[in-house]
């Protein structure tokens, strides 16, 4: 198990690398660069800017210099960064006050000059994180229950209006269920806000919207997940036993049909994922999909580095945890 | 009896040996035909395959389906929605109209209720029906009726006559019109189809001659009228009445009304003015019809009118057309104006007003005092009479018993147009933009999972079989390309396609790809990133199952004979395994065009104007709290195909693997 556990995360760490190997050159390669769209500088202005954030360095040594402030910690002396290049993720005073411990630098945006990577982490992250669970939370309360009625319920009204209802769940994206919602329930109804953040208000309607299309997907599995178990010995035993059904239901059918569930959670991530692109651009939400797409569009080299390790990061770790969770539910699996 | 035991060619099949890879050698049926059976007994599975072919079929015949093309803009039509949408979304209220009502009668009053499809104004009173049967000719300016009392002259001529005069010339009696045909009368020659047709002359200019008749006089046919300069005589061609005005002398050929004056009789009209049918000539005597009214010793003679100034169409006759009295000469009905939505009409002047709008009303009693006059201009909360004030802004109109408030009209709301789902906010038609859309979101669906079969289907084939270290390094790198972030990938790809495609020389592969992107309206680009991204689920599928068909007895069989492997690759496994490949693929395909249309929604799919669902309903989106339904249309568009390729590719999965019938 732990052997498993350090290979895993080995393998995360070699992903995330390449990851960021074929980030940074691929982005290198596209014509144009942060600077392009201000007005006209004198190439010398131009010069100075580029050594200012080191981008006249040979490509491997820009990367290198990436990667290093990343992963590598620091000590410095205490107190807020001095300047956006020097921003740092997380700060560890060590004892004796003199110095602290700082790990995690992603450099300072191209494009806001004000501001660092780190800075819009800070920001932004916590905003698509509150929005991710939210939506995972929706798709939990909503798909769980409709697929364990589904198959509890199988070939009934019960069973065809709720894959009817997933099915259509799976055929709506975010880009067809957010104006939707917006304007039956922001502009006619005038029950919610139509964009924005900062409310719990605003919260429902982008997490509906994200979470909907996964309660589909999670209704479906639940329902095949519970048939199949439905048709085990082990249910059929429990039932000559005389077990209630109640018990066999919560015991045993519920507690192994769960299982195939937990595997969606590497998916869900990336559903997530690319939806918070769309979702925040659609409701106005400041999160880190939407610093993304515009961090394309302008060619801000480190906040497509930071955002695109960011996601990646989320995506590697949930499909790690599913891989880990999964020996860890059903025994019959072995690690090796 | 004999047990006659004889095999017909049905039960004949169990003795053949039923090969995987030759579905015709099976018996019954095919694996593929058999699918299809499966296939075409579920209903939604053909729903969706329906839905499918119909945008399939709209997206390929998009020119002729497609009223506009997907550039032209209008801006005068912009955010414009037709009346179905209008009611279809609350919010797109429709703004007040106004109709030109001149020349026509105004039904409705201020302040009245209409419903749609109410006469608003009737334009019919201008109608003009002809008051005795004859014959009506027309010039460039006028029109005329000539009585059925006269005998028109009438020629049939056929292509090959040569004509002497041309259409409304000027001719004398004994003028030659063709061949010896001469005419019989002087008059104007109207040459209509394959007749000639002689209108009368009926009025002449007194200037020239002498006039040899008085006002009001009854001439007979070769009646002297008036004596030219030069010795000349002018005579009636028929009998009628001749009327002597300023400049001409003119011979009127339909019989005037004669009402007969009593002596002492009191005259309310002038002489030479013109009389309305109904208005009272003298006590209670009334004009029997509408002309000009003359006064003559112990009679009033109203001339009836027998020519007409052409107005604006409506004209219901042709030239040299012979009608019965009561016909119908002029017909304006067809602009009478008729309510086009529920509403409240106000009259302003000759306009009438039809506003959608709740109308603020106070009924005016006796003793109202009123704070405001008529078509003043009201903010919210002026006093309006007695203690009422204006709860909005707007016009007041005063009417004898009540007091409205006409709202200002919001500067935003739509127009009504012809375009059959609205126009965009740059005035272009959303249908033919939608129609066009669906080629991008069905090349999604196609070049997606080709794509990804090119790739992910020889990787597969080729780690699966080969197996060993060659296999355990082919999905290690699978699964690498797994963890990426697929959207991220393809962003990234596209953007560097792109911009490398554009600082080529040309005549380079590169370059070429790029020509073909410009030319597909960044299209092409977006696929080969989406292709390129998605080929690692195929790979692996096909990889399981070349792993479990490489030990089937088959396939040792084939190795035995000593075919190659390509040969057992292409002949042997790739036919067997292709069923879940191509389940996998179906089920991919609304992943395609989600990806596309997400694209294209953040501004990195195709360039504009290339219409795209998600560009138009990221465009939309901007703009839906006024005019949700640019947004909601190409939505709407998304779902049906999205919903359309799911619910073929459940059905296909249950087709061709009954086995997982109701899993994910």
């Amino acid at each position: 198990m732990g052997r498993f556990i350090a290979r895993r995360i080995l393998w995360m760490i070699l992903v995330l690398f390449v990851v960021s190997l074929v980030t940074f050159f691929l982005m290198r390669a596209v014509p144009g660069g942060p600077f392009d769209r201000e007005r006209d500088f004198p190439d010398s202005v131009k010069e100075n800017i580029e050594a200012r954030y080191g981008l006249d360095d040979p490509l491997l040594v820009q990367y290198a210099r990436y990667i290093g402030q990343i992963i590598l910690p620091t000590v410095t002396e205490p107190g807020p960064p001095r300047s956006t290049s020097e921003d740092y993720l997380f700060a560890l005073d060590l004892p004796g006050g003199e110095s602290t411990l700082r790990w995690m630098n992603f450099g300072p945006s191209l494009v806001v000059r004000s501001r660092s990577v780190t800075d819009m982490f800070r920001e932004n992250l916590g905003v698509t994180v509150q929005l991710g669970v939210a939506a995972i939370i929706v798709a939990l309360v909503i798909g769980l229950p409709a697929g364990i009625l589904a198959a509890l319920n199988r070939n009934t009204v019960w069973d065809y209006l709720g894959m009817g209802i997933a099915t259509v769940g799976v055929s709506v994206t975010a880009i067809t269920l957010g104006p939707l919602m917006q304007y039956v329930f922001g502009v006619e109804l005038k029950l919610l806000p139509i964009s924005g953040w900062g409310t719990l208000s605003h919260l429902i309607m982008p997490a509906f919207t994200l979470g909907f299309a996964q309660a589909a997907i999670i209704a479906r599995l639940t329902r095949a997940s519970l048939l199949q178990v439905l048709n085990e010995d082990y249910i059929r035993t429990a039932r000559a036993k005389g077990l209630g059904s109640r018990r066999i239901l919560w015991m045993h059918v519920l507690k192994n049909g769960m299982i195939p569930v937990v595997t969606v959670l590497g998916p869900i991530t990336a559903f997530l994922v690319t939806g918070s692109f769309v979702t925040e651009q659609i409701f106005a939400v400041p999160g880190i999909g939407r610093a993304y797409v515009q961090s394309i569009g302008n060619r801000d080299y480190t906040l497509i580095m930071g955002t695109t390790l960011l996601f990646a990061f989320a995506l590697v770790l949930a499909n790690t945890i599913v891989d880990i969770s999964y020996g860890w539910l059903d025994p019959r699996i072995r690690y090796d | 009896m004999t047990n006659n035991v004889t095999t017909t060619p049905e039960n004949d099949n169990s003795n053949e040996v039923a090969l995987l890879d030759d579905p015709t050698s099976s018996g019954s049926k095919g694996y593929w035909a058999d699918a299809w059976y499966r296939l075409s007994r579920n209903r939604l599975a053909v729903v969706g395959l329906v839905l499918i072919i119909i945008n399939m079929l709209l997206a390929i015949f998009a020119p002729v389906v497609a009223v506009e093309g997907i550039d032209d803009q209008n801006t005068e039509e912009a955010n414009a929605a037709p009346a179905w949408v209008i009611n279809l979304f609350p919010i797109l209220k429709a703004r007040d109209e106004t109709f030109d009502a001149s020349d026509g009668e105004i039904l409705v009053e201020t302040g009245q209720q209409v419903s749609e499809g109410d006469l608003l104004v009737d334009f019919s009173v201008d109608n003009l029906a002809a008051s005795v049967g004859g014959t009506v000719f027309i010039d460039d300016r006028r029109f005329y009726l000539v009585p059925d009392t006269i005998e028109v002259a009438r020629f049939d001529i056929t292509d090959s006559t040569r004509l002497s005069v041309s259409n409304l010339d000027d001719v004398m009696a004994g003028d030659t019109l063709f061949g010896d045909t001469t005419a019989p009368y002087d008059g104007i020659v109207h040459v209509v189809g394959n007749e000639v047709i002689l209108q009368p002359e009926t009025v002449w200019r007194r200037s020239n001659g002498d006039v040899q008749v008085e006002n009001l006089q009854t001439v007979e046919a070769g009646d002297v009228l008036l004596i030219m300069e030069d010795g000349d005589e002018i005579v009636a061609p028929f009998g009628g009445t001749i009327f002597v005005t300023r400049n001409n002398v003119e011979l009127a050929l339909i019989d005037p009304a004669r009402v007969d004056v009593p002596e002492g009789a009191e005259i309310e009209i002038r002489d030479g003015r013109e009389v309305l049918q109904g208005e009272t000539l003298f006590d209670d005597v009334t004009a029997p019809i509408t002309g000009d009214a003359f006064i003559a010793e112990d009679e009033i003679i109203i001339r009836q009118t027998e020519q007409w100034l052409q107005s604006d169409g409506g004209l219901s006759v042709s030239d040299g057309q012979i009608v019965a009295a009561g016909d119908q000469l002029v017909d304006v009905s067809n602009r009478n104006v008729f309510a086009n939505m529920d509403g409240t009409v106000f009259v302003e002047g000759d306009d009438v007003v039809l506003t959608p709008s709740t109308v603020q009303r106070y009924e005016l009693s006796d003793n109202s005092v009123i704070h405001v006059m008529d078509e003043q201009v009201v903010s919210i909360g002026e006093p309006l009479a007695d203690d009422v004030t204006a709860n909005v802004q707007g016009t007041v109109y005063v009417t004898d018993s009540e007091l409205l408030v006409l709202p200002t009209s919001s500067g935003y709301t739509p127009l009504r147009n012809e375009y059959p789902l609205g126009a965009d906010y740059l005035g272009r038609d959303m249908w033919s933009r939608i129609v066009y859309g669906a080629r991008v979101s069905l090349l999604a669906a196609f070049i997606g999972p080709l794509v990804s079969i090119l790739v992910g289907m020889p990787y597969g084939l080729i780690s699966g079989y080969f197996g060993g270290a060659v296999d355990n390094w082919m999905m290690r790198f699978v699964d690498l390309m797994y963890a990426f972030p697929a959207l991220l990938l393809i962003i990234l790809l596209m953007a560097f396609f792109r911009s490398s495609a554009a600082s080529t020389q040309p005549g380079t592969f590169i370059f070429q790809m790029g020509a073909i992107d410009r030319a597909t309206g960044g299209v092409f680009f977006i696929f080969l990133g989406i292709g390129l991204t998605s080929w690692m689920r195929l790979a692996r599928i096909t990889r399981g199952q070349v792993l479990s068909a490489r030990e089937t007895e088959y396939v040792t069989a084939a190795t035995a004979l000593g075919q190659s492997t390509p040969q057992i690759m292409m002949r042997h496994i790739l036919p067997n395994i292709l069923g879940p490949i191509v389940i996998s693929e179906t089920l991919s395909i609304p992943t395609y065009i989600r990806y596309e249309a997400f694209l294209s929604f953040i501004g990195l799919g195709v360039n504009a104007p290339t219409p795209s669902w998600g560009n138009m309903i990221s465009d939309g989106a901007a703009v839906l709290r006024n005019y949700p339904h640019e947004a909601l249309f190409p939505a709407l568009a998304l779902f049906i195909i999205m919903f359309a390729f799911n619910f073929l590719g459940d059905g296909l999965r249950d087709a061709l693997d009954p086995r997982l019938r109701g899993t994910d």
